[in-house]
């Protein structure tokens, strides 16, 4: 395989995405003066996140036109397997790197609301036992009756339920995305490797 | 030459209709859990011009945490299927035969070019528009329910029910077979169709459909008590105006009335209204959705007949 030019294309793909990365932590700088509730938002646009996915998606891109032989059954493939990897990471891995801290508490004596800085994961409630409760049953039991305000957070009180909510802390943000860097760079490596093996050996 | 055109496109037929039923299926199993949690809870209700149950702030906040973000992917599901479609079956359409040199066997058969490429054409897009017609019918069994709350998703709706997508999807194939044709090559004609889809789907959005009718006004004094407008209504949006009707920029205005005093929007208020300044919604009332869908559905088939006559003229007298 042409390595010059695969060095070249990974170069100039990098340079560009750390010049865009630049330009939008530019743009979000002002957005975290209030808190990052904005950190679910921000998260992919800033640090190292915009260059582990360029390197992934070129290596995912590479090394499906290389065993494809094919470019537009490698271009499906890459858009596909690009999804397939990134929306669990995304929707389900990423609130799972460490446990999330969980805050119970008494909604009839107390409020509670999770500081903007962190991300809350989850909001619910829990029986005496500790254990989530189903939103629908909860719902169901205390929300259908048409009685007065606050009634909602009484009845809650009255079954012993309490309200939870679950949230990853502010500090552990740079360590996610260091997390989430090394899986993308990992993969991008693995790909690249394949790619660059199968030309050398199996092609022709 | 059925069998030909059959025998060419069936594999992409299966793979289109096997993602279709794969997102029909996922709209069926979370349409009913949504359909069931509104129904259960009166959410419709809550939504409505009177609070129908005095839990309302928990259902509804509930009812967002739970579906909110299904709701915005799925209104995503016109935006980005169209593409995909029309790049990956529309630009290799034509590009990829003049591209590996076929055309010359298929296009000098007994069969004229001209006929085979209407029967092709007529095969994929109409495989599309049928497709489409029974994702549409989903769709809208989907969007049912939260139709009902008045006109808070109609953005997010817009484009997934009626006629829209059905036109959408014709001129989304249409540009990208002719831009294969006229190319000659498939990759440009796949970048060339994303940045045009893009192109045109955007200012339609944003400039022209709110436009397609002039938008009614709807004033009022926001430190009176007042009616409040139709929450079926689509608002496009909300400025201050001053005694003589002329637009007041927001930052003059929060520069002037926001200065001191608590954190308290009825002293703000207070400002504006002895100043004499209203506030002023631009809006188009829920019966004309119809009418822009029609126009838009226009726009869109128009685009489709001039670029299906464009490509035919060019295979014909043109290519080869």
């Amino acid at each position: 395989m042409n390595n010059p030019g695969l060095a070249l294309i990974f170069g100039s793909a990098l340079l560009a995405s750390a010049a865009l990365t630049a330009l939008l932590t530019w743009w979000f700088a002002p957005l975290h003066q209030f808190g990052a509730g904005y950190f679910a938002i921000t998260f992919d646009f800033e640090g190292t996140m915009l260059l582990a996915y360029v390197a992934f998606a070129l290596a995912l891109a590479i090394a499906m036109g290389t065993l494809l032989r094919r470019t537009i059954l490698a271009m499906l493939a890459m858009v596909g397997g690009f999804l397939v990897v990134r929306l669990p990471i995304e929707f389900w891995l990423r609130s799972h790197y460490m446990p999330p801290v969980t805050h119970t508490w008494d909604p009839s004596q107390t409020d509670f609301a999770v500081n903007m800085h962190d991300w809350q994961i989850a909001q619910g409630w829990v029986d005496a036992g500790g254990h989530p409760l189903n939103d629908n049953v909860v719902l169901s039991t205390c929300a259908t009756n048409t009685g007065s305000g606050g009634a909602f957070n009484q009845c809650i009180h009255g079954h012993g339920w309490l309200a939870y909510a679950t949230y990853q802390p502010a500090d552990r943000f740079l360590l996610f995305r260091a997390l989430e860097t090394s899986i993308y760079i990992a993969l991008a490596a693995a790909l690249l490797a394949l790619a660059i093996w199968w030309v050398r050996r199996r092609i022709i | 030459m059925i069998w030909l055109a059959w025998r060419q496109h069936r594999g992409e037929a299966f793979t289109v209709a096997g993602a279709l039923a794969l997102v029909a299926a996922l709209l069926v199993i979370s349409g009913r859990s949504m359909a069931t949690f509104i129904q259960q809870f009166g959410v419709e209700a809550c939504f409505g011009h009177t609070l129908g149950n005095a839990n309302c702030g928990v259902i509804v906040s509930d009812f967002k945490s739970q579906f909110g973000l299904l709701i915005l992917a799925v209104s995503f599901i016109n935006l980005l299927l169209p593409a995909a479609l029309a790049i990956f079956v529309g630009s290799p359409l034509v590009a990829r035969e003049v591209e590996q040199g076929t055309f010359r066997l298929v296009w000098t058969q007994s069969v004229t070019r001209g006929r085979w490429q209407a029967y092709k054409l007529a095969f994929v897009i109409g495989g599309a528009l049928v497709a489409w017609g029974a994702l549409t019918a989903v769709l809208m069994w989907w969007f049912a329910p939260l139709d009902r709350f008045g006109a808070f998703y109609v953005s997010d709706s817009f484009d997934s029910e009626g006629t829209v997508p059905l036109a959408v999807i014709g001129f989304a194939l249409a540009f990208a077979i002719a831009a294969g044709a006229l190319l000659r090559r498939t990759i440009p004609a796949m970048v060339l169709t994303l940045v045009a889809l893009v192109v045109v789907r955007l200012p339609v959005e944003v400039l022209l459909r709110p436009r397609y009718l002039p938008p009614l006004t709807y004033t009022w004094d926001p430190s009176l008590p007042a009616s409040q407008l139709d929450r079926s209504a689509w608002q496009i949006n909300t400025s201050w105006i001053d005694r003589a009707g002329h637009t007041l920029g927001d930052t003059f205005v929060f520069n002037t009335c926001s200065s001191s005093g608590p954190n308290d929007s009825s002293a703000f208020f207070q400002c504006t209204h002895a100043h004499g300044w209203l506030l002023q919604t631009l809006y188009q009332p829920a019966d004309r959705f119809p009418v822009m869908r029609a126009l838009e559905t226009g726009i869109y088939l128009a685009l489709t007949v001039a670029l299906l006559a464009l490509l035919m003229w060019w295979v014909r007298r043109r290519i080869a």
